[in-house]
C-alpha cells in the first residue's frame, strides 16, 4: 500500500515537472501573440526568435516568428523564419504565402525555378517521414530481414519459397529506408543556405576585403553557401551568379 | 538653360507685342499721377514735370496748374501709348513740361485736372524744394529724367539697353576723318570679373559679366555662358539696368552689368567660364549743318514705345540741340574667358555624413509630435540655414528606425532673394508612419558641412527623438493592397503548441546501431549453430569411417604379423579368411553358406556399388591365387594388405551408410 502512494505521488511530481517544463514556451508563446496584437511587433518578434533559437521549430511558431519581424518591417529575419517553417513542413501553405508576401519586400529578389515534377516527388517522399521516422523504418525492416534469414537458417525446410522472398523484401526495404534516413539527416543538419541580412552587401570577385565588387545584395535574398573559409563564404544565386561575401552577413537556415 | 529659356520666352513676347497679337490683357485701373524729375532742385536747373492719365478713356480735357513759382520752359509736350508690365497692359496719355525755379524755397505744384468719361479728376499736388544752385546738378537732372521716362517698354523684351548720357554723348559724336573701328575699340568692351579664381569644390564664386561703354549703344546679349562644371544662380539685376561709373586707365567709363552670378563648382580641376557675346548697335552722331528744330507733337506719333527712348531725338529736343544725323554702326565683342582653380574638398578628415554642402550652416530637426498611435503620421523637419550652397543641399541622412515606414522628404527652399554669398534655408520633411507600437527613438540627425574659410569639416547634430507609439484601431493598413488578403500576411496561429524540440536524431543515437547490431548478431548466433549442427553430421560419418577401417585393421591384425613375418601361405589364408569372416558376420551369412554368388547378391541388396564388389572379389581372387602360386615377394603382399584394408573400410562405410538409408 505503502508502496503505491510512493508511485503515485513520483509519477504526479514527473507529470507535473513535465507540465511546468512545457509551459515555460508557451507562457512566451502566449505573451508574444499578446504583444503581437498590440502592435509591440519589435518585442513580440524578440521572444519569438528567443523561443526559435532555443530549437522549438513548429512552423506556427516559425511563421508568427517571420509575421512579427515582416510587421516590424525587419525583412530579412521574416524570410529566415519563413523559411525555416518552410523547411519543417514544405507544404505548410500559410508559410509559402507569407514567404512570398516578404519576398515582395525583397529588393533584387530572384525567383526561384519551381520544382520539377520528379524532384516534387523526391521532395513528398522525403518529407513521408520524419528523419527518425525513416531510422525507425529502418531498424524495423533490419529486424525483419534478420528474422527471415534467421529462419531460412534454422528451419531451412519451413515454406523457403515465402520465406525468401519476404526476407528480400524486407532487406530492399531496410535499404531503401536506410538511405532514406541517411538523406533526411544530411539535409536537416547541412545547412547550406542562407539569408542576407546586411541592409546591402557588397559580393566580392575573391575571399578578400580588397577584391573587386561584382554585385550589391540586399537584405532578405536567400543565397546557396557553396564554399567557404573562416570568415569569406562563397555563395550562389538561383539565377547563376556566384560571388564572396563575409559570412558575418548570411544568417544560415 | 533656364537663361536660353527665358530669353527665348522674352523674345517671343515682343514678337507678339510687335504683331500686335497681345491686346486683350486685362484692364487696368485708372490712375491720374502727377510725378517731378527730382523734388529738390536747383535754381535755374530746368526740371520735368509730368502728369500720367493711365487707362483713362474718353479723355476730353485736361487743365494743367498754374506753375506760377516756376518758369515755363517749354510743353506741353504730349505723349501717348501702351506698355506692358509685367504682362499688364496700360494704356496712358503723359503730358510733360519742362519748367524752371524761380525763387529757392518750398513749393507746392498744385493738381492738375483732366475730364475723364465727363468726370473731373485730379491729380495729385507735389512738393518741390528748391536750392540754390550747384555745378552737377545738370547731370544729375538728365539721369533723373532719364529715369521717369514713363513705362519702359524694355521691360517685357530681352535687351539691355545701354542708355545714353551726356559724356557719352559727347564720345558719340563721330568727328570727320575718324576710323570707327578704332573709335569702338577704344569705347566698348565686356569684361568678366570674378572674386576668386582660387577655390574650394562647392564654394561659391560671383561672377559679373560689364558691358563698359563711352558710347550710346542699343546692346543685346547674344550667347550667354553655359557655366560647365558649374552650378549656377543668377543674381537679379535692376531693370531697366543702371549704370554705373568706373575709371579704367584714367578714362571714366558707364558700366553695365550684364549678368552676375553666383557659381558653384561641381568638380574640382581647372574649370573656363564660357564668355559671354554682346551685340552693339552703337549709335554715332553726326551733327548736321542745318538746325531747324523738329516739331515735338510729331514725336507723340512716332510712338517712342518702340524705340529705343534713351536715344530718342525727343530728348534731344528737350535740350534744343541742333538737327543731327545718327549712324548706326554694328558691333560684336566678347569676354576673354577666365580660368578657375577648383580645389578638391580634403578627403581624409571628411565625416560620414558629410554630403556637399560648403559654406556656413545651422541645423535645427524638430518633430511635430512625441506621442501618436499608428494609425498616426509624424513629421520629422530638418532645416538647415545658411550661406553656402543651400540650393544644392542634399538631404542629411537620417536613420529612422524599422518600426517607421519612411518616405522621400518634402523639400522645401526659403533663399533670399539677390542675397550675395547666396544664403537661406532649405527644409526637409520627412513623413513618418509609425508601424508599431511602444517606446521609439528617432536618433540623433546629423548634418556636416565644409566651411571654406577655415578650410575644415564641420557637423551639427541634434538631439535623439523619443517617440511614445500606441497601437492604434485600424487594423489594417497595408500599402499593397490590391485585392483582399492577396498581399496580406496570414494571422498568427494562436494555439498551444506542443512543445518539442526536434533537434535530436535516432540515427546520430548509439540506440540506432545497438538496435541493427543486435538481429545481425542473431543471425550470426544462428548461422553459427547450424554450422555447429553440420559440422556433427559431418564428424558422425567421419567417425564411423574411421569405425569400420578399425574394424578391418582389426580383421586383419593376424594378416599383419604374417605379413611381418614372412610367413606368405598363412598372410593369404588369414586375409581371405578375415575377409570371408567380415563378410559373413556384415551379411548376417553364416560362414558356410557363404559363395561368391550369394555375396554378390546381397551386396547388390544392399546398394553397394559395384565398383567395391568387383574390388573385393578381385582381393578374393588374388587371395585364392597366391595360395596356389608360391613365389611370393613382400611387395605383392604388402599391396594384397593394402587393398584388403581398403576393401573392407570401404564395405563397411557402404553397408554403414545403406544401412543408416533403410
Amino acid at each position: 500500500m505503502k508502496h503505491i502512494v510512493t508511485a503515485i505521488l513520483l509519477c504526479m511530481l514527473m507529470s507535473s515537472t513535465r507540465l511546468l517544463a512545457a509551459a515555460a514556451p508557451q507562457q512566451d508563446f502566449e505573451k508574444a501573440n499578446s504583444l503581437f496584437r498590440q502592435k509591440q511587433y519589435t518585442e513580440a518578434a524578440n521572444i519569438y526568435q528567443r523561443l526559435v533559437d532555443e530549437g522549438y521549430s513548429q512552423p506556427e511558431l516559425l511563421i508568427n516568428t517571420g509575421n512579427a519581424w515582416y510587421k516590424a518591417n525587419r525583412t530579412g529575419l521574416a524570410v529566415y523564419n519563413y523559411e525555416k517553417a518552410l523547411l519543417a513542413d514544405p507544404f505548410s501553405k500559410a508559410a509559402q504565402h507569407n514567404l512570398s508576401i516578404a519576398n515582395q519586400r525583397v529588393e533584387g529578389y530572384v525567383n526561384e525555378l519551381p520544382q520539377l515534377f520528379f524532384q516534387q516527388w523526391w521532395t513528398a517522399i522525403k518529407y513521408m517521414h520524419a528523419p527518425n521516422g525513416w531510422a525507425t523504418g529502418a531498424i524495423i525492416f533490419f529486424w525483419l530481414t534478420m528474422a527471415g534469414g534467421i529462419l531460412l537458417l534454422l528451419r531451412p525446410s519451413l515454406l523457403p519459397v515465402v520465406t525468401k522472398s519476404a526476407t528480400g523484401l524486407a532487406g530492399l526495404l531496410f535499404a531503401f529506408y536506410l538511405f532514406m534516413s541517411i538523406t533526411t539527416y544530411v539535409n536537416a543538419t547541412t545547412h547550406d543556405n542562407g539569408i542576407i541580412m546586411g541592409s546591402v552587401v557588397k559580393v566580392k570577385s575573391a575571399p578578400d576585403q580588397d577584391s573587386k565588387d561584382l554585385f550589391e545584395l540586399h537584405e532578405g535574398v536567400k543565397v546557396q553557401i557553396t564554399d567557404g573559409t573562416s570568415e569569406f563564404c562563397k555563395i550562389e544565386l538561383p539565377d547563376g551568379k556566384t560571388g564572396w561575401m563575409a559570412c558575418g552577413d548570411i544568417k544560415k537556415l | 538653360m533656364k537663361v536660353i529659356t527665358v530669353s527665348i520666352r522674352r523674345s517671343l513676347l515682343s514678337l507678339l507685342f510687335l504683331l500686335g497679337i497681345v491686346t486683350s490683357l486685362q484692364a487696368q485701373e485708372f490712375k491720374f499721377t502727377t510725378t517731378v524729375s527730382s523734388n529738390k532742385v536747383a535754381l535755374d536747373e530746368p526740371f520735368q514735370i509730368q502728369f500720367m492719365l493711365e487707362n483713362g478713356t474718353n479723355v476730353s480735357q485736361f487743365i494743367p496748374p498754374n506753375f506760377t513759382d516756376f518758369e515755363l520752359l517749354q510743353g506741353p509736350n504730349q505723349m501717348q501709348g501702351t506698355s506692358i508690365v509685367n504682362g499688364r497692359r496700360s494704356d496712358y496719355i503723359a503730358l510733360i513740361y519742362l519748367i524752371r525755379p524761380k525763387r529757392v524755397g518750398n513749393f507746392t505744384i498744385p493738381a492738375a485736372a483732366a475730364r475723364v468719361n465727363g468726370d473731373l479728376v485730379k491729380s495729385n499736388p507735389v512738393t518741390i524744394e528748391v536750392m540754390r544752385g550747384n555745378g552737377n546738378a545738370a547731370a544729375q537732372q538728365q539721369q533723373q529724367q532719364r529715369q521717369q521716362v514713363p513705362a519702359n517698354p524694355f521691360a517685357g523684351m530681352g535687351q539691355r539697353s545701354a542708355p545714353s548720357h551726356q559724356a557719352e554723348e559727347m564720345e558719340g559724336v563721330l568727328k570727320n576723318g575718324e576710323d570707327i573701328n578704332a573709335k569702338l575699340k577704344k569705347n566698348i568692351f565686356v569684361k568678366v570679373d570674378v572674386d576668386k579664381t582660387t577655390l574650394f569644390e562647392g564654394e561659391q564664386l560671383t561672377a559679373t559679366y560689364k558691358l563698359y561703354t563711352r558710347l550710346p549703344t542699343n546692346a543685346s546679349v547674344t550667347k550667354v555662358p553655359a557655366f560647365k562644371g558649374f552650378s549656377a544662380k543668377d543674381i537679379e539685376l535692376p531693370n531697366p539696368p543702371q549704370a554705373s561709373e568706373e575709371m579704367v586707365n584714367g578714362i571714366p567709363y558707364r558700366v553695365f552689368v550684364i549678368r552676375k552670378t553666383m557659381l558653384f563648382p561641381m568638380q574640382s580641376g581647372t574649370l573656363e567660364l564660357d564668355p559671354v557675346e554682346v551685340d552693339n548697335h552703337v549709335r554715332l552722331v553726326k551733327l548736321v549743318k542745318n538746325g531747324k528744330r523738329r516739331d515735338p507733337m510729331a514725336d507723340l506719333f512716332n510712338d517712342p514705345a518702340f524705340k529705343d527712348a534713351f536715344n530718342d531725338p525727343f530728348f534731344d529736343d528737350i535740350f534744343n540741340r541742333p538737327e543731327v544725323e545718327y549712324q548706326d554702326v554694328p558691333y560684336k565683342i566678347q569676354t576673354a574667358p577666365v580660368k578657375v582653380n577648383v580645389k578638391p574638398l580634403p578627403i581624409d578628415s571628411r565625416p560620414e555624413s558629410y554630403n556637399g554642402a560648403v559654406g556656413k550652416f545651422n541645423m535645427t530637426a524638430t518633430v511635430d509630435k512625441n506621442s501618436l498611435s499608428t494609425d498616426d503620421a509624424l513629421t520629422l523637419k530638418v532645416t538647415i540655414s545658411g550661406q553656402g550652397n543651400v540650393n544644392l543641399l542634399n538631404a542629411p541622412k537620417v536613420d529612422i528606425p524599422a518600426s517607421f515606414d519612411k518616405y522621400d522628404p518634402k523639400v522645401s527652399d526659403n533663399i533670399e532673394k539677390n542675397s550675395n554669398p547666396l544664403s537661406g534655408s532649405r527644409t526637409f520633411e520627412y513623413v513618418l508612419m509609425p508601424v508599431e507600437a511602444g517606446e521609439q527613438v528617432i536618433p540623433p540627425v546629423e548634418f556636416s558641412y565644409f566651411d571654406a574659410a577655415s578650410k575644415t569639416y564641420k557637423t551639427v547634430t541634434s538631439r535623439p527623438f523619443n517617440i511614445h507609439v500606441t497601437a492604434g484601431k485600424q487594423t489594417k493598413r497595408e500599402k499593397e493592397d490590391f485585392s483582399i488578403n492577396k498581399n496580406a500576411i496570414t494571422n498568427n496561429s494562436n494555439s498551444v503548441l506542443d512543445w518539442v524540440k526536434h533537434n535530436t536524431y535516432f540515427i546520430t543515437s548509439i540506440w540506432f546501431y545497438v538496435l541493427l547490431i543486435l538481429p545481425l548478431l542473431a543471425l550470426i548466433a544462428a548461422w553459427l549453430f547450424r554450422r555447429r549442427l553440420e559440422y556433427q553430421q559431418n564428424n558422425a560419418a567421419f567417425l564411423k569411417h574411421r569405425y569400420a577401417n578399425k574394424v578391418a585393421l582389426k580383421r586383419l591384425e593376424l594378416a599383419a604379423r604374417y605379413l611381418k613375418e614372412g610367413k606368405d601361405k598363412a598372410f593369404y589364408e588369414e586375409t581371405s579368411r578375415a575377409v570371408w569372416g567380415y563378410l559373413s558376420n556384415k551379411l548376417h551369412v553364416p560362414f558356410a553358406d557363404l559363395s561368391k554368388q550369394l555375396i554378390q547378391d546381397k551386396l547388390a541388396q544392399q546398394q553397394v556399388s559395384e565398383q567395391y564388389t568387383a574390388d573385393l572379389f578381385d582381393l578374393l581372387d588374388n587371395c585364392e591365387m597366391a595360395l596356389y602360386t608360391p613365389n611370393h615377394n613382400n611387395s605383392k603382399m604388402q599391396g594384397t594388405y593394402q587393398q584388403a584394408v581398403q576393401v573392407i573400410s570401404k564395405l563397411e562405410d557402404e553397408l554403414t551408410r545403406a544401412k543408416s538409408a533403410v
